[in-house]
Parts: structure tokens; sequence; C-alpha cells
């Protein structure tokens, strides 16, 4: 009887490694999109929000019907779109393009528009303050907005950052593999649940781990009030 | 060194400086009196640059500036200690103060965090430099506002409300650092409502009622 448990505890165990190797190439697709995404989305919002602020009218204009779109629809209908929509049109991306410049765009108009509440939190008298001392808009802008922008908007940034991890889960619709579609595929194929509490403890260890470097970096901008 | 050459300028209909003229010679600290609505923020803010006008110019030493957009051709002679100071709360004092010499003048940081350190220790702040705007009290802020301002060098330094958040005790103090900027030769423009720091601080004071200078006594 201790004999037959001992066994099958060593079994479980053997599949549970088992399970958490072919989970870290999933992991290594969803690890891939978050950070790509991150790299080229905060950029993008930032010209997004700047472009939304701009007194040119017509640009204000296509930066609203671009937020409309993005944020009006889902990012899995936006996903398809782009994968199997666009070749209609002779525009055909592989499936990982697909999924960096559905998530980019979609990403950079929420960011977008959460850059734009920062910058615009920004007292007027700062914007004077440096005009009188002869620094240009792209200096103030640099030294003198952006840092205290980014103070305020750190909150919703980490909300929208920790969102994006669990959102790569959605690339499984043009067939890539991340974690979670690994985790349902063992899942289907072993009849258990294990792959899937798995894949849970997989998404909420990197959302402590992101969670506690929003937090460091919050302590870095407290210096000041 | 700053004249003003009937100015004026509307908001829509409403006339806000009509036709207004005054200069302020050199070492010449000029306070425009006046109740709030009169017009005399306004007039600092073109001086400034801050606001545009609709006619009239503005005479900076020697340059003659007919609109707004003009003015950034004498941007470093002209200084402005704002009402609220409008310090930049992300930067120590010391960086405050270099911030424009560096980016404006193209100073080293070496030269130019000398420069600030004198111009605290005239303001009595040399032991604050490292510390952040949040953590100074406001008459303390404005000696920083000032320090900055004078960081540029600039011919004429303007004032706006100079006394609306201090506690009364703290008024001589900026009045003997104003005094002190004009005895090395700054042309001084100081805004206010406050009769008894005008009269106290003036060389010469100026009423300002609806939109125009309308009276001047030496």
């Amino acid at each position: 009887m201790v004999w037959n448990t001992e066994i099958r505890g060593a079994l479980e165990m053997d599949y549970l490694i088992s399970l958490i190797g072919s989970m870290l190439d999933g992991l290594k697709i969803t690890l891939e999109v978050f950070f790509i995404t991150l790299a080229l989305s905060l950029p993008l919002g930032i010209m997004v929000a700047l472009g939304r602020l701009s007194k040119l009218k017509p640009l204000r204009v296509i930066i609203e019907s671009y937020i409309l779109v993005m944020r009006g629809t889902p990012l899995l209908l936006q996903l398809i779109f782009v994968f199997f929509g666009l070749p209609l049109i002779g525009i055909v991306f592989d499936r990982f393009t697909t999924v960096i410049i559905a998530f980019t765009f979609n990403y950079a108009a929420y960011f977008g528009e959460t850059f734009r509440a920062g910058i615009q939190s920004i007292d007027k008298g700062q914007y004077e303050g440096a005009e009188v001392l002869g620094l240009t808009p792209a200096q103030t802008f640099k030294r003198i907005i952006l840092p205290q922008m980014i103070k305020r908007i750190l909150p919703p940034v980490a909300n929208e950052v920790i969102t994006l991890i669990k959102d790569s889960a959605l690339v499984y619709v043009v067939g890539l593999d991340d974690m979670l579609r690994v985790a349902q595929i063992a899942s289907n194929t072993d009849a258990t649940l294990i792959p899937l509490v798995v894949v849970g403890v997989f998404y909420l260890i990197l959302t402590a781990i992101l969670t506690n470097i929003f937090k460091r970096i919050e302590k870095r901008y407290s210096y000041y009030q | 060194m700053l004249k003003v050459n009937s100015l004026i300028k509307r908001f829509g209909k409403q006339i806000v400086l009509n036709n207004v003229s005054f200069e302020v010679n050199k070492g010449e600290i000029v306070t425009l009196l006046g109740q709030s609505g009169a017009g005399k923020t306004t007039i600092l803010r073109c001086v400034n640059g801050l606001e545009s006008f609709d006619s009239g110019t503005i005479e900076i030493d020697g340059q003659v500036i007919t609109s707004q957009r003009d003015l950034r051709k004498v941007r470093k002679d002209v200084g402005l200690v704002f009402q609220n100071y409008n310090l930049f709360p992300h930067k120590t004092v010391l960086e405050n103060i270099i911030e424009a010499p560096i980016l404006v003048l193209g100073m080293n940081k070496e030269d130019a965090k000398k420069r600030a350190t004198e111009l605290l220790e005239n303001v009595g702040l040399a032991d604050k430099a490292d510390a952040y705007p949040f953590e100074l009290s406001g008459g303390q802020q404005q000696r920083v506002a000032i320090a900055r301002a004078c960081a540029l060098k600039p011919k004429v330094l303007c004032f706006d409300e100079p006394t609306a958040a201090l506690d009364p005790e703290l008024t001589g103090e900026v009045a003997s650092i104003i005094k002190r900027l004009a005895a090395n030769g700054m042309s001084i423009l100081v805004i206010t409502h406050d009769m008894e720091f005008a009269d106290k601080v003036a060389t010469r004071t100026l009423l300002v009622k609806d939109g125009t200078v309308i009276n001047s006594n030496q």
C-alpha cells in the first residue's frame, strides 16, 4: 500500500516536471509577445498622446479615430483581422509579426490615452516657467513635463502592463502556442486539470514580479511630492 | 532699458490693454499698482512673451519687439518670478537653477553649478542646494525662483505679485533682495496691489486702471 502511493507520487512528480518543461516553451512565446509589445507600444503611445494633443485638427481627428477603433473593438477581433483579413488585400504577415502588429497598435492606443491624461494633468505654470527660461518646447517636454508625467501615470500603466501579460493568451487564435495554449492541449490530452492549475500559477508569478517592479519604480519616483 | 509703447491688446471685443506706455530705466524699480482686473498681469505677460498683443511695441535693451514671437530674440534678457514661483518639483533647488544656463546658454555643468551656488548665497539659501522645492517654505521657494531667473543674467527682471503668498514680516526681505538686484544694474518691474510694499521697494510707482497706465509720480 505504502509502496503503491510512493510510485504514484513519483509518477505525478515526473508528470509535473515534463509539464513544466513543455510549458516553458509556451512561456517563451508569452514573454516575447509581452516584451516586444511593450518596447514598441510605449514609445508609440507617447506619439499617440502628442498627436491627440496636437494643434493640427486633421492629425487630431486621425488619432481620435484610431483610438476609437482600437478601444472599440476586441483585441481578438483585431488579431483575426490582421491575420486573416489583410491577406485578402495582399498584405500577409507571419504569425508572430501579426501578433506584434495587432498588440502594439492596440496597446499604443490605451497607453496614448493614459499619457495624454498625464500630460494634461501637469500645471500650465510648468510650461510657462520653462518658457520664460528660454527652454524650447522639445526641451520642456523631455526635461520638465515627461518626468513629472511618468510619476503620475505609473499606477494606470501598471494596470495595463499586467493586463498585457494576460492578453498575450489571445495569440492562440493565429496558431501560436503560448503557455495557456500549451496547458490547454495538455489538459485535453491527459484528461486532467493539473496543467491549467500550473499555468495559473505561472501567470500569478509573472504578475507578482511585475507588481513588485512597479512598486520599486513608484518608490524611485517618490522622492518629491 | 524696458520701454513699452502704445501697447494694445484685445480679448475678442473687450479691450484689455488700451494704449499702455511706460519705461523702466537701468537700475530702476518700477511698480505697477492696480486692482485685480486692471490689466497689470496682462502687461507683465506681454513683456515676458506669455501673451500676444495686437499693436504697439516692447523695447528691451534697444531691441524692438513687435509680436509675441519676436520676444524669443530677447528671451534671456528678460526674466520673470511668477506669483506661485513655478519651480520644477522633480528637480532639486540647484537643478532648478542650472537647467536654463546649461540648456539655453550652453554653459558647462561645473560653471553652471558654481554660478548657481553664488546665486543661492546671495539669497541666503546656500544650504538648500540639494533640497527639493516641496521641502522649502513659500518664502524660500520664492528666493529660489529669484535665483533661477537671475541665472540667465537678465537685464530686466519682472515680479508678479511678489508679496501675495508671503507672511507680512517676509515682505521686507524680498524688498531688500529686489533693491540689491537693482543696485547691481538690473531693471525691475513689479506688479502688485500691495501699496505698502510698492512704497517700500519702488523708485517709481505707476497706477494701472482699466487697461492703461494713468499716473506716474516720481
